[in-house]
């Protein structure tokens, strides 16, 4: 239960911290996805099921604070948790390189996505120019700082894997 | 049944799709002004509040920290400018200070010289006060003379004892050499010698009247003002009797005095160069004749000195 409370304060206040503290973040105007930190963590350390609600979770408070249409972000963070969540079963080894990479190519999938469904959304948004300048960055940036992040939560929710299933 | 099965068995398919298939129902149907929309902006504008104050302090913070650091120099560098500009500051305001009290001061003594028409008043300045002997800024040049009276109006100061060109020196009742004839004013008793007296060191503060006839009513509280046979105008205050000392079998008492004025704060005094006998002031009529010299009409003091001094060759 404690894990759970645990879990959702930590979902909250990576969504919080990402809405509110753009600027503090930002390195030359790329900001770390936090929330996509915590779907890649769980999804490796809980399974599909708890990164796919991490993302759902995250993804309200980042529609909401960001005036985005519900389900812009939560629809990217689900599809990447359950993806990770499914690659994550076949990871042979715990190595930090192994889950930034992992961090990168979720990061770069979920920007994807994101450009994606803002140019359905808007068809006058540039595409290759915003997964060039902005996605690619930001995903580079967030696999940088992931292992220090995973460190974090390892503190946090200790070394055991957390429970597979559901998030009761 | 199968469908439970099925379901269980594949849980994050479902989920995934649930959460997918509602991630794009809001996405077509655009919710952003529906209840759930709003309901769940209450939500997060509540939980987000404490970050957003705890984000307002911390920049405020590290702004302030940030300041301080970077802006060091700047702040030593106003920091000494204000301290300079205080002590500058307290200047002026002690300057402003001392010209408002010498105004009062200078008004006071311009009051009394109005109101003395019968004294003829030379203003002088302290410029020198030691053991009771005063050192004023007028002289020879300025028609000053030995045995002039100085005073304030508070009172009887001294008596000028020595005359140089621009300057003179005046013995105070704190001094020695300073003896003014006076008188109660309550009943007008004098003491034998008839004056009032330095006693004791020069820094005492305290005066005497000796050889007060031990049938004389003295009592503390009265007023000792000058009496028509000294150097000064009578009835000037020249203090008040503090306390009166009596010996058993003793011929005489004597009184303390207390002065009227205190030379030791004085800056500016008046020095009385002539004076019109008041009988003939109240007279009208003042004329040239009728004027005299501040000289003092006393009877010679008596003579302390031990007899072999006296008769010594």
């Amino acid at each position: 239960m404690l894990r759970n409370i645990a879990w959702v304060v930590v979902v909250v206040c990576a969504a919080l911290v990402q809405t509110t503290w753009p600027d503090f973040l930002k390195i030359q105007g790329v900001t770390p996805e936090l929330v996509l930190m915590l779907v890649v963590y769980f999804a490796i350390a809980a399974g599909e099921e708890r990164a796919m609600f991490t993302g759902a979770l995250g993804g309200i408070y980042q529609d909401v604070a960001s005036k985005a249409a519900l389900g812009h972000n939560i629809l990217c963070l689900v599809i990447v948790g359950y993806a990770v969540g499914r690659i994550s079963t076949r990871l042979v080894t715990d190595h930090p390189a192994v889950k930034a990479g992992l961090v990168l190519l979720a990061g770069v999938a979920q920007g994807v996505l994101h450009t994606l469904i803002d140019y359905v959304q808007y068809p006058d948004t540039p595409v290759i120019t915003t997964i060039v300048s902005v996605v690619v960055p930001a995903a580079f940036y967030t696999a940088v700082i992931t292992p220090f992040v995973f460190v974090a939560l390892d503190w946090v929710f200790g070394e055991r894997k957390l429970p597979q299933g559901s998030v009761t | 049944m199968a469908i439970t099965r099925i379901m269980a068995e594949h849980r994050a398919e479902v989920i995934l799709g649930t959460l997918s298939f509602l991630s794009l129902v809001s996405l077509l149907s655009g919710t952003s002004a529906t209840f759930i929309q709003r309901g769940l902006t209450r939500v997060v504008s509540i939980s987000s509040y404490p970050f957003l104050a705890a984000r307002t302090s911390l920049e405020e913070g590290v702004g302030y920290t940030f300041d301080f650091v970077g802006r060091y120099d700047d702040l030593r560098e106003e920091a000494e400018e204000n301290k300079l500009l205080r002590s500058r500051l307290q200047t002026i305001l002690a300057r402003e200070e001392e010209l408002a009290a010498e105004n009062r001061r200078l008004r006071d003594v311009l009051d009394f010289a109005r109101a003395e028409a019968r004294l003829t008043q030379t203003p002088v300045r302290i410029i020198e006060n030691l053991r009771g002997m005063l050192t004023i800024d007028r002289g020879r040049i300025h028609g000053i003379e030995a045995r002039m009276a100085v005073i304030t109006e508070q009172g009887v100061v001294g008596i000028v004892t020595e005359v140089h060109d621009i300057t003179a020196s005046v013995a105070t009742l704190h001094h020695r050499d300073c003896r003014i004839a006076a008188m109660v004013h309550r009943n007008r008793i004098r003491a034998y010698d008839g004056v009032v007296k330095a006693n004791g060191t020069d820094y005492n503060y305290i005066c005497s009247m000796d050889f007060i006839d031990m049938k004389n009513d003295v009592r503390p509280g009265d007023i000792v003002v000058t009496s028509p046979e000294s150097d000064f105008p009578a009835g000037l205050p020249v203090g008040t009797v503090s306390v009166v000392h009596e010996t058993a079998g003793a011929l005489w008492r004597w009184a303390e005095i207390e002065p009227a004025v205190d030379p030791y704060v004085l800056d500016e005094a008046m020095v009385v160069t002539r004076y019109v006998p008041e009988s003939t002031f109240l007279a009208g009529g003042v004329h040239r004749d009728t004027y005299r010299e501040a000289t003092s009409l006393a009877p010679t003091m008596p003579d302390e000195r031990p007899i072999q001094e006296r008769l010594a060759p």
